[in-house]
Parts: structure tokens; C-alpha cells; sequence
């Protein structure tokens, strides 16, 4: 069974949702009339599979050359951790669709909106009511 | 001398550790293992083409609803030396350039069909039990990308391949897409049952519904892909799809937020 996270964890895996769009836009996941525990619920159990996103390592060609070695071990762990980003919004995105949920993408405006609230608790609320509105603002776009 | 003693013995140990809970076979033994359950099982090649398809099969716990050993469920974990999983993708019995037939041993236990092809089916997979002695027919797997609804494979043009080459791991590559797996019983065009197994074999019986955590690293899905979500999975995007919204103020939760 999913595990329910605590409302800190929640949060923090629900603002994830939000601005860890790959691009230059963010996204909610919407799902009218869903209830605020078994939306925790579902985004903790996506956030969850996610973690295990595992990207392989790219190949590196051997250099004896200190400083050559040093700038490939920095495109290298920059590719690779493009790669998990990748890998872990294809996976939430996956979880969450087949959970029932819709994905919008909405402005940064949006999303700066929802950061620039004063409380944890304003901003949870705020972000749960864009999940579970009826009428869901932004682009609807596929999974 | 006493020295080399040692060694010989911690050798002579770890040699006779028990075997591993799982081993694909190359041919087909001439008296099976009575302590062992057989699952006899062609895979076809991935969506179709040329690569070779391949499945991983895991050690299921259904009470704590995960792979044995697994996060959710870490009581049932094997013992030390005993294979959780085993990858069906080499040692087959037999093969054609679309095809390959694998016999597999196994420890008795209940096994999930736990992914294919880089995917994790954690959303929603199958169980069977194989019990001692018993030879189980799996059927044919046909390992599939599961596309988006009017999507299929991106064509690999020149300039795409030039991108590639000069740009190498820098160029921008499209998004995997998960996979899924198409199962049906075999049938006269398929693999043979072979003639040693053919009167101890008998049908597997697939138990849905298994869910388990993201342990292969990859993708996940469900084992059916798409067309197997339950009804509340969303309507597809119309098309052609909506124009952009102006950014809204954020509606403020409903009336009847629990919160």
C-alpha cells in the first residue's frame, strides 16, 4: 500500500510536482473532487517510485590529464543527472496519469504566485485547490 | 601452508552456497529437479523489430504488497545468496530471428512478471504460483513501447543522425516512452512445446492486480500499458489540442476541502 507521507513531506513532494518541469513552463496534476489524503497519498506513492530512477553512467573515454579528467566528471554528472530528471518526471507523470490524473501547465506566474504566499499552510492549500478544482486553469497536455 | 588451507576451505564454501533462486537453462535437463517449479516461456522481439525482447521475473510477497525484500515490505527479504530476480534475455533453447524459447528454474514461490524492457510494470503486474516439480507454460510475451495516443516511433532521419554525431551526448534526444507487455497463449505458429516437457506441462495461472516499487531503475507502467488503467485514468487530450490560456489567478480550493 502507498505510504502516506506527513504534511511537510507532502508538501514538499507536491511542490516538486509543480516546478520540476523540464522546461520553461510548470505543471499540476488535476483530478476534480479528489480528496486532499488520497491525493497525498497518490503523489507520495509516485514520488516514491520516481526515487528509484536509476540512469545509467555514460561512457567516459580515459584521460591521464588531471584537468581533463575533472571536466569530464563534470559533463558527465551533468548529463547523468539530466538523465534522472528525465527519468523521474516520465515516471511521476506516468503514476500520476494512471492514477486519473490530469497534467496542466500553467505560467511561472502561476507557480511564482503560489511560492510568494506567506504560510506552508496557505500554499498547500492553494496547491490542493488547483488539484482538485473542477475548472483546472492552464494548457491541458498529455502525460 | 595453513595459510592456504584457509583459502581452499573459504573457497570450498562459497562454492557450495546454495544455488541461486532462479537459472535460465540451456537445454532441457533429462530428469528434472523435483525441488524445483519450470516455466517455459517464448519472448518476442521488442515491438516487433529486431531487438531481443527480454522480461525480469521477482520473488512477489502479496501480503506486503511488494517485491520480497522490498521497501514496502522488508520482512520478507530471502536469505543472503538467494536471487530475488532473475532477466530472461539470454540461454534460450531455441530462437529465430523474431523469437526466442526459454525454459527457467525456479525456486517454488509466487512470482511477479516484473518487467520488460527497461520498465518496471510497479502499477500494475501479474502473479503466478509455481509450486515443486511443476512445469508452467507462460505463453508468448511480446514486449512493446507504449506509445502516446498518436504517437509512435521517432524516424531516424539525417539530419537527426548528423545532430547526434556532432553533437554527441549533448544533442537533444526524445523522451523514453515506457513499455508494456502483450501476453497470449501459444499457439500453432509459436515454439513448440519440447517433447520432454510436453506431458508435465500445464497453463500458468495469472493472478492481476500486483503492485511493487521502481527496483529495476528505469521506467514504469502497467504490464497491459495504457488501455489496462481502471476507468478513472483521464480522457485523452483533445484534438487538435486547446490554444494556450492567458495566466488566471489560481482558483481557491472548492467549497468542500476537507482542509
Amino acid at each position: 500500500m502507498p505510504r502516506l507521507f506527513g504534511r511537510g513531506a507532502g508538501f514538499v513532494a507536491a511542490s516538486l510536482l509543480v516546478c520540476g518541469a523540464a522546461e520553461a513552463r510548470g505543471y499540476y496534476f488535476n483530478k476534480p473532487g479528489v480528496s486532499r489524503e488520497a491525493y497525498m497519498a497518490d503523489v507520495g506513492e509516485c514520488i516514491e517510485l520516481a526515487g528509484g530512477v536509476r540512469p545509467g553512467t555514460p561512457y567516459v573515454p580515459y584521460s591521464p590529464n588531471l584537468i581533463a579528467a575533472g571536466i569530464n566528471g563534470f559533463f558527465t554528472g551533468m548529463m547523468r543527472s539530466r538523465e534522472r530528471r528525465r527519468l523521474s518526471n516520465m515516471v511521476e507523470r506516468t503514476c500520476m496519469a494512471d492514477k486519473g490524473y490530469a497534467r496542466y501547465e500553467v505560467s511561472n506566474a502561476v507557480l511564482d504566485e503560489i511560492h510568494d504566499l506567506p504560510t506552508l499552510e496557505a500554499r498547500l492549500d492553494r496547491l490542493f485547490g488547483l488539484a482538485a478544482s473542477a475548472a483546472p486553469i492552464g494548457q491541458r497536455t498529455r502525460e | 601452508m595453513n595459510m592456504l588451507l584457509r583459502l581452499l576451505l573459504l573457497m570450498a564454501v562459497v562454492l557450495a552456497a546454495p544455488a541461486s533462486a532462479a537459472e535460465v537453462l540451456r537445454r532441457v535437463p533429462p530428469t528434472l529437479d523435483p525441488a524445483k517449479g519450470y516455466v517455459l516461456v517464448e519472448i518476442r522481439n521488442h515491438d516487433a523489430g529486431r531487438l531481443q525482447g527480454s522480461i525480469v521475473l521477482a520473488r512477489y510477497d502479496p501480503a506486503g504488497e511488494d517485491v520480497r525484500g522490498g521497501t514496502r515490505s522488508p520482512g520478507s527479504a530471502l536469505p543472503r545468496g538467494d536471487d530475488v530476480r532473475i532477466a530472461i534475455a539470454s540461454r534460450a533453447l531455441e530462437r529465430t530471428r523474431e523469437s526466442r524459447l526459454y525454459l527457467v528454474a525456479l525456486e517454488p514461490d509466487i512470482w511477479v512478471i516484473e518487467g520488460a524492457g527497461g520498465t518496471a510494470f510497479s502499477l500494475g503486474s501479474r502473479t503466478f504460483t509455481i509450486a515443486a516439480g511443476e512445469v508452467v507454460d507462460l505463453g508468448v510475451l511480446s514486449p512493446a513501447t507504449d506509445w502516446f495516443e498518436g504517437e509512435s516511433a521517432p524516424r531516424l532521419t539525417v539530419g537527426r543522425v548528423a545532430t547526434l554525431a556532432l553533437l554527441g551526448p549533448f544533442a537533444r534526444t526524445p523522451e523514453q516512452r515506457p513499455a508494456m507487455l502483450d501476453m497470449r497463449e501459444r499457439g500453432a505458429t509459436d515454439f513448440a512445446v519440447p517433447a520432454q516437457l510436453r506431458a508435465a506441462i500445464i497453463p500458468v495461472r495469472l493472478q492481476p492486480g500486483a503492485r511493487f516499487g521502481n527496483y529495476l531503475g528505469g521506467l514504469v507502467n502497467r504490464i497491459d500499458g495504457r488501455r489496462g488503467r481502471p476507468d478513472a485514468a483521464p480522457p485523452p487530450v483533445p484534438t487538435p489540442p486547446e490554444q494556450s490560456e492567458p495566466p488566471a489567478p489560481v482558483s481557491p480550493p472548492p467549497a468542500d476541502d476537507p482542509s
